[in-house]
């Protein structure tokens, strides 16, 4: 296809036609000027000027020709050349499919999992409702009552309500736990979401009297686990929380990404917890919905107080965080693409580099070509397109390297739900296709810069007397060399401390996890019904009453109970009560917490049971609160101020006889626990904690962790059995297992899989820059064989020979340390990372790991410059 | 007068190029000028065919030896107009002193000796 737009193609056609009709209608008035009538000299003209048509369409032909036979001829002086030079060729493809590759294979990965669009319909149109209380330390979810009635508004179009519900699927191979969701009726309308198979949930799966049909709709994933992708699963019955329900449809990949089933939202009870999502009505602004949800509320509150926080709210209507449980892997993403494109820098510049080399050599034949007639622009289009081609070449190797790579990239993803979304594909698709030739066009330009510039400033004549084996220094382009090897290793030295981090954190991770045992757990939720259980005692009473039963049963080694999770509480010191020191999360937990989740404690002691007793003013704070705040100095029989604790309103029923006013907010610190890793599941933030006694407050939900010597879903029946013995009509919700050890499994898995992606693409990029130093250095001491000989025919020794020339490798080398290490340490301070900004262990490491290549590939060019012959080298032309 | 009786002259591979260029030292024309222009310098004896003249042009253009530009002629008629770049300027004077050359060279092998 002729590379001119249409609208540029239309305008030539038309400048032909009117330039041939210009003429001839000269032509004509000719003839009539001299006396010929009108009619026939037209005729006249035409004939004479011969076949107008045909004049157009040669040429027409030619634009064509031109720019096809030029292009032809480009890509055929390409396959001379590149022929030519068979060790050339291969080196630049190989370290193009290498950065090629590699980036494309990252890219896939981070495509998969963050940027591959969500399969909702128009996804940008929904908003997250959220309600906080006016001090904003709180974000409440909303009650099925509301939920009815803000459907009725005018001001949205549509009402999405969820709320998370674990389940325990009984399967024959043993149950286990999924992640269950409970959706409104009309959620799958809502979301503008088709099944793959069957039908998804609808309005009439909820009875009128609020009663759910026993109806489940499967994850993709699920799925495939669970029926092997069988398409007759529809139909097929689960049996989940020992109640049997019908599989009517199944999902298409992508679609949610930490739900196992969704189920019909009963509407039974008018206090269950909710989360919104809505779409507003059109043209309605988003400022004005948030006034009638908030007017709303408010007057719902008059009838039930128990709605909205006393304190006073707020409605916000949000774009939501989509990927909020992928925000760990958003950074890493980040760090991903940002060492993709380095490393592909890298490539750049080693072929831009070889390029340059025999830029050197290929001088003279621009020469000729220019002295033959051959233009500045036609050399550079040579020149480009014999780079692009060489880089789509490589970028055509390195997708099959991609390919290979990915199933290995795969594998090393922590396979943890917070982490990958399980329904992600990794995989080449257009996308990535897309992106891997729009990375060997970069690459394509980016390596012919440095060689067109250099022909750029190729002054003719000086080209033409300067034969190869002249002096170096007079050739054009070694300066531009060295300094492209610099920039290399500047580069490779950036990606190595990159690297050195991410190790580092991998080795604070295991620090961190030292002491934490491995446990099997059971956690599990229970909600009392705020009727039967108005007060402290009656709530305290189930409590204390099913924490005795638990830790009677056999298979039970710890009972706990422990409410973490959304709680977060300003921290200060009673001597400054004003001073705000910095936002916790807070916990409340019975005696047993630590011991049912293998929790270290790294200095102090535990809550003793008379202190959960006495509901007393203690608390244990992990090694980061510590840390923030007693920077120096033990914190055991410290003091702080909670705020959480002086506004119980709302949340929480505080022992009506409590100390005298004004220090029911000091707690005492009597133990350092080590810091937990950041599990979702288990109401984990990872950030720094304040524990404290769960006599404290006294909601309605808790959350019970129990640990097992076996299998911890064995636990569940005894519990139900265990609440209903209490209370027929209570029971567990929200089951949840866990195996392993709490201390940082989740971030030793996502730092080992930074650790070997980095290292992995440091090695590359390694590789690359020692590939490139080597080839600067031998090209330069093939060019200089003639000036050796002469050295060394006026007396240099071999050894001085050596000396020089490492001298010169060793310069451009220590040039791109400095940079390099300049540049990661400007890389350094922009990381949320404990690692120091002048880390001199991460030094020592980058010239361990990158000297000695550095050395070798000026070693070795430098040792053949000292064996020269004298003789032969003189000769040398 | 009809056309047939008036002699002609064959016109020498590659020597257009050089021709159309000679007659826009004149100034700026147009492909009906050029045309012109060259059979009146050469008394009629060269009569330019049209279906090389713009191919040609169009090719000097493209080489950039020469520019066209839209301007109004003297009818006060839109007409495309070309110039001798510098190049084509250049590339005028080497032709003809390859010319030259190629005269005197092939007159003194014909001349007798």
């Amino acid at each position: 296809m002729p590379p001119w737009t249409d609208a540029k193609q239309n305008r030539r056609n038309q400048d032909l036609e009117d330039e041939i009709a210009h003429d001839l209608e000269l032509e004509t008035e000719e003839l009539v000027r001299r006396g010929m009538p009108r009619p026939q000299a037209e005729n006249a003209s035409r004939r004479d000027f011969g076949n107008v048509l045909r004049i157009k369409e040669k040429i027409r032909e030619r634009w064509v020709w031109t720019w096809a036979e030029r292009l032809a001829q480009d890509l055929r002086f390409t396959a001379r050349v590149t022929v030519r030079n068979p060790g050339f060729t291969a080196t630049v493809l190989v370290t193009l499919a290498l950065g090629i590759g590699i980036a494309t294979a990252l890219f896939s990965v981070v495509y998969g999992l963050i940027l591959a669009p969500y399969p909702y319909q128009r996804p940008g149109e929904i908003l997250d409702a959220t309600l906080r209380s006016r001090d904003a330390h709180q974000v409440m979810l909303f009650r099925v009552s509301q939920y009815l009635e803000i459907v009725k508004l005018p001001a949205v179009s549509g009402v999405l309500a969820e709320c998370p519900e674990n389940e325990l699927l009984a399967a024959s191979g043993g149950s286990e736990t999924v992640h269950g969701t409970l959706l409104s009726g009309d959620a799958f309308r809502f979301l503008g979401a088709q099944p793959l198979l069957g039908r998804t949930i609808q309005p009439a799966d909820i009875h009128p009297d609020g009663q759910a049909e026993p109806v489940v709709v499967l994850s993709y994933n699920s799925w495939q686990r669970w029926f092997h992708g069988d398409p007759r699963a529809v139909g097929k019955r689960l049996v989940l929380n020992d109640r049997a329900r019908t599989v009517i449809g199944i999902m298409p990949p992508r679609f949610g990404w930490h739900t196992d089933i969704w189920m019909p939202l009963p509407l039974d009870r008018y206090d269950r917890l909710v989360a919104l999502k809505v779409r507003l009505a059109a043209g309605v602004s988003r400022q004005s919905a948030v006034e009638q949800v908030h007017a709303l509320l408010t007057n719902m509150a008059l009838q039930d107080p128990a709605g909205v926080p006393r304190a006073g709210f707020t409605i916000r209507l949000d774009k939501p965080a989509w990927d909020k449980a992928g925000r760990g892997i958003q950074s890493a993403m980040g760090w991903l693409m940002l060492v993709a494109g380095l490393l592909l820098l890298i490539a750049c510049v080693s072929v831009a580099n070889l390029q340059l080399a025999r830029g050197a050599e290929r001088s003279l034949e621009i020469a000729v070509r220019m002295s033959m007639g051959a233009g500045p622009a036609r050399v550079l289009r040579q020149l480009f397109t014999e780079n692009l081609a060489l880089a789509l070449a490589g970028g055509a190797l390195g997708v099959p390297f991609a390919v290979a790579l990915l199933p290995a990239i795969a594998a090393l993803l922590p396979n943890l739900h917070t982490w990958r979304p399980d329904d992600a594909s990794i995989a080449l698709d257009r996308h990535v296709l897309m992106f891997a030739l729009a990375a060997s066009m970069l690459a394509g330009v980016l390596c012919g810069l440095a060689p067109v510039m250099q022909s750029w400033r190729l002054r003719l004549a000086e080209a033409l007397k300067d034969a190869p084996g002249a002096s170096a220094r007079r050739m054009a382009g070694a300066g531009a060399r060295s300094l492209l090897a610099s920039a290399q290793v500047a580069i490779s030295v950036i990606l190595l401390s990159a690297g050195i981090i991410t190790v580092r954190g991998f080795v604070t991770v295991v620090e961190q996890g030292r002491g934490f045992e491995h446990v099997r757990v059971l956690k599990a939720g229970y909600a009392l019904s705020p009727k039967i259980y108005p007060g402290y005692y009656g709530r305290m009473l189930f409590a204390r009453n099913l924490l005795a039963r638990l830790q009677e049963l056999p298979a039970v080694q710890a009972a706990a109970i422990g409410t973490l999770g959304n709680l977060q509480s300003f921290v200060a010191f009673p001597e400054k009560p004003e001073e705000r020191v910095r936002r916790v999360d807070t916990g409340f937990i019975s005696s047993a917490f630590t011991a049912a989740l293998g929790i270290p404690l790294r200095a102090g002691r535990a809550f003793s049971e008379q202190e959960i007793e006495d509901a007393a003013r203690v608390a244990l704070v992990n090694e980061r609160a510590a840390a923030l705040l007693w920077p120096r100095g033990s914190p055991i029989g410290k003091r702080i101020r909670l705020d959480l604790l002086d506004r119980p309103a709302d949340l929480f029923l505080l022992q009506a006889a409590g100390p005298p006013e004004g220090t029911a907010r000091d707690v005492t610190i009597v133990g350092v626990i080590g810091d937990l890793g950041r599990n979702d599941e288990l109401g984990i933030m990872g950030g720094p904690l304040v524990l404290v006694p769960y006599t404290l407050a006294a909601p309605t939900r808790r959350e019970l962790f129990l640990r097992t010597a076996g299998n911890p879903m064995a636990l569940w029946k005894p519990l139900r059995r265990e609440i209903a013995a209490i209370d027929r009509e209570e029971g567990p919700s929200n089951p949840w297992t866990f195996d392993g050890s709490l201390g940082s499994d989740q971030d030793k898995a996502v730092a080992t899989f930074e650790m070997a992606l980095f290292g992995l693409v440091a090695l590359a990029g390694l590789v690359l820059s020692a590939a490139g130093i080597y080839s600067v250095l031998s090209c330069s001491v093939a060019r200089q064989t003639h000036e050796v000989g002469i050295r060394m025919a006026l007396g240099a020794t071999p050894r001085h020979v050596l000396a020089g020339t490492l001298r010169a490798g060793s310069r451009s080398v220590g040039i791109g340390l400095a940079a390099g290490i300049a540049g990661s340490m400007l890389l350094a301070s922009q990381l949320e990372t404990k690692v120091p900004k002048l880390d001199l262990l991460a030094l020592a490491a980058i010239g361990a790991l990158l000297v000695p290549p550095a050395i070798i590939a000026c070693y070795l060019p430098a040792r053949r410059a000292a064996r020269l012959d004298p003789a032969a080298a003189l000769r040398h032309e | 007068m009809p056309k047939q009786a008036r002699p002609q002259v064959e016109l020498l591979q590659g020597t257009l190029d050089m021709l159309v260029l000679r007659t826009l030292q004149w100034g700026p024309e147009h492909g009906h000028g050029i045309g012109l222009a060259i059979r009146r310098s050469s008394n009629d004896l060269l009569q330019i065919e049209r279906g090389s003249l713009y191919p040609a042009l169009h090719r000097l253009e493209e080489q950039g030896l020469i520019a066209s530009e839209w301007r109004s002629s003297d009818a006060n008629r839109r007409a495309k107009y070309y110039k001798l770049t510098a190049a084509g300027k250049k590339q005028l004077i080497e032709a003809q002193s390859k010319w030259r050359l190629l005269v005197r060279t092939v007159a003194r092998v014909m001349r007798p000796a």
